[in-house]
């Protein structure tokens, strides 16, 4: 079967599809949200360690 | 804001027919078609930064979009139900008039990884570069071309003795 001939039902297909066009905003929320998760992630381990860190020198004498 | 977010933002904007007629085509639920155009920008916005102009910006958007949803199909190993060779069938009879149809019900037949490659073809992408973006050899391209235009051609035959 030869596919060529739905070249210009393709081209019309990608014309007219139902998702609604993407935003600039929603564009940069989607790029900016999984840094945010990182440097949430990464603060919260810092802030893990050094409470780690300071109960194992507290604790030490005990 | 930074240069490359405005770039990006650019290339998004030129180039989201690509993208969302890719989600139409993969998916059938608005959330899905929505989760995963998410999905494929976000790929995007990672792979940006390596992305030098060897090849055209189409064609790296293809790549990724068709790569993200490959393997997000894989991961959650619930593509979009396949229909029957009976179910194909009858909406390309039904809709034997309109080649939109015809095509849609030919897409949705396929799977996932069949639908990429013609969709690459339908682009005019060469068996070599189709093999490139998805990872196969041009040889493997050619004989799953070939399957696939059987496999269609056996469809319509028995659409055409059905209608006889």
């Amino acid at each position: 079967m030869n596919l060529n001939r739905f070249k210009p039902a393709w081209s019309q297909f990608r014309l007219m599809n139902s998702l609604p066009p993407i935003t600039d905003d929603e564009v940069l929320h989607i790029i900016e949200t999984p840094h945010n998760r990182m440097a949430t992630i990464f603060r919260s381990m810092i802030r893990h360690t050094a409470m780690y860190s300071f109960l194992i020198v507290c604790c030490q004498g005990c | 804001m930074d240069r490359d977010k405005t770039v990006f933002l650019e290339v998004i904007k030129t180039h989201q027919g690509i993208i969302n007629s890719l989600c139409h085509v993969y998916y059938r639920l608005e959330e899905d078609r929505r989760d995963t155009r998410q999905d494929i920008i976000l790929q995007l916005w990672r792979s940006f930064p390596t992305f030098r102009n060897e090849c055209s910006v189409s064609t790296w958007i293809y790549k990724v979009s068709l790569n993200t949803i490959l393997s997000k199909i894989r991961k959650e190993r619930r593509s979009v139900p396949q229909e029957s060779l009976s179910d194909a069938h009858e909406g390309i009879t039904a809709a034997a008039d309109d080649t939109l149809q015809q095509l849609m019900q030919v897409i949705h037949y396929l799977e996932s990884t069949d639908k990429a490659i013609v969709i690459l073809n339908l682009e005019g992408y060469s068996h070599k570069e189709t093999g490139i973006m998805l990872g196969f050899t041009e040889t493997n391209i050619s004989t799953r071309l070939n399957r696939i235009r059987t496999k269609l051609r056996e469809l319509y035959n028995t659409k055409d003795h059905e209608l006889k």
